[in-house]
């Protein structure tokens, strides 16, 4: 059974924040939650097992994505590779995965980032209970907990 | 100085570098590898005086790199850059023989207060 996660949307707004602050020097910006997903969405995602076992989830678009690693490379767009756009997303998702971990009293393992073009295959995502929706540089972001038990026992009913 | 720079993600290797040089440390030699197992080669042929290096890496870890090291005989100064900041990873870092761990996401202060007393 899930150690119950003492994370508030508060915190994850923060953890966020800290993470643009930190890594781009930037600020993100809260924005409205999305309509849906759309078709050029990026996800990278870690996974907490352990004491709480569940995801975190970062997504952005295709722009973002290469805007993201444009910056963190601090190399011109046209020189980001596939790779290197998978690599910015993901260590994003790794630091951010292991903020959300950090909340954590037990014993938990964090997954290597693994990552998605096109809507996350993570079932039950949109419907995460704890959610960030934000805006970096006018491109979508949502950042998402979701606790592998809510998944499950929606699964179920 | 030479400081071997160890993580599996490309950018973070190069936001570490950059970070290096944020925090005053603009002088030494910085030389990189993808893995612990990786680094285990680069430690043998160019004798780091510290490594720098990211928890959790495909092939062999950064505690396992650690580990291998200290098994082996070598107490080359020893720090962990990662992700994962909670008491409990840095007891098990500071048991293993890491003389700091930062937690991403890190700033230039951080960097200078963890490094300096290793690297002047």
């Amino acid at each position: 059974m899930n150690e119950t996660i003492m994370l508030e949307h508060r915190d994850l707004e923060d953890i966020v924040s800290q993470v643009w602050t930190s890594l781009m020097a930037q600020e993100t910006a809260n924005a409205a939650p999305w309509e849906s997903v759309a078709s050029d969405v990026v996800a990278a995602g870690v996974a907490i097992s352990g004491c709480w076992n569940g995801w975190v989830v970062v997504e952005t678009s295709q722009q973002g994505a290469l805007d993201l690693a444009s910056t963190l490379f601090d190399l011109p767009r046209d020189e980001i590779a596939p790779s290197d756009l998978a690599d910015a997303l993901g260590e994003v998702a790794n630091i951010v995965g292991g903020s959300v971990k950090s909340t954590l009293t037990g014993t938990a393992e964090l997954s290597l980032p693994s990552v998605e073009h096109g809507p996350s295959t993570i079932a039950g995502l949109s419907e995460a209970s704890l959610q960030v929706h934000a805006a970096w540089q006018s491109h979508p972001l949502r950042i998402s907990v979701l606790d592998d038990n809510s998944k499950s026992t929606k699964e179920q009913s | 100085m030479k400081i071997l720079v160890v993580d599996d993600s490309r950018v973070m290797r190069q936001i570490v570098c950059r970070t290096l040089r944020q925090a005053g440390f603009v002088d030494h030699h910085i030389v990189e590898a993808e893995n612990g197992a990786h680094a285990c080669d680069v430690i043998a042929a160019e004798r780091p005086d510290l490594v720098l290096s990211d928890w959790n890496m495909p092939e062999m870890t950064g505690i396992e790199l650690l580990a291998h090291l200290r098994n082996n005989g070598q107490q080359v100064p020893f720090g962990f850059v990662t992700s994962e900041g909670t008491q409990e990873m840095r007891d098990r870092a500071s048991a293993a023989g890491a003389i700091f761990l930062v937690a991403k996401p890190f700033t230039a202060d951080m960097f200078q207060d963890a490094l300096t007393p290793v690297l002047g």
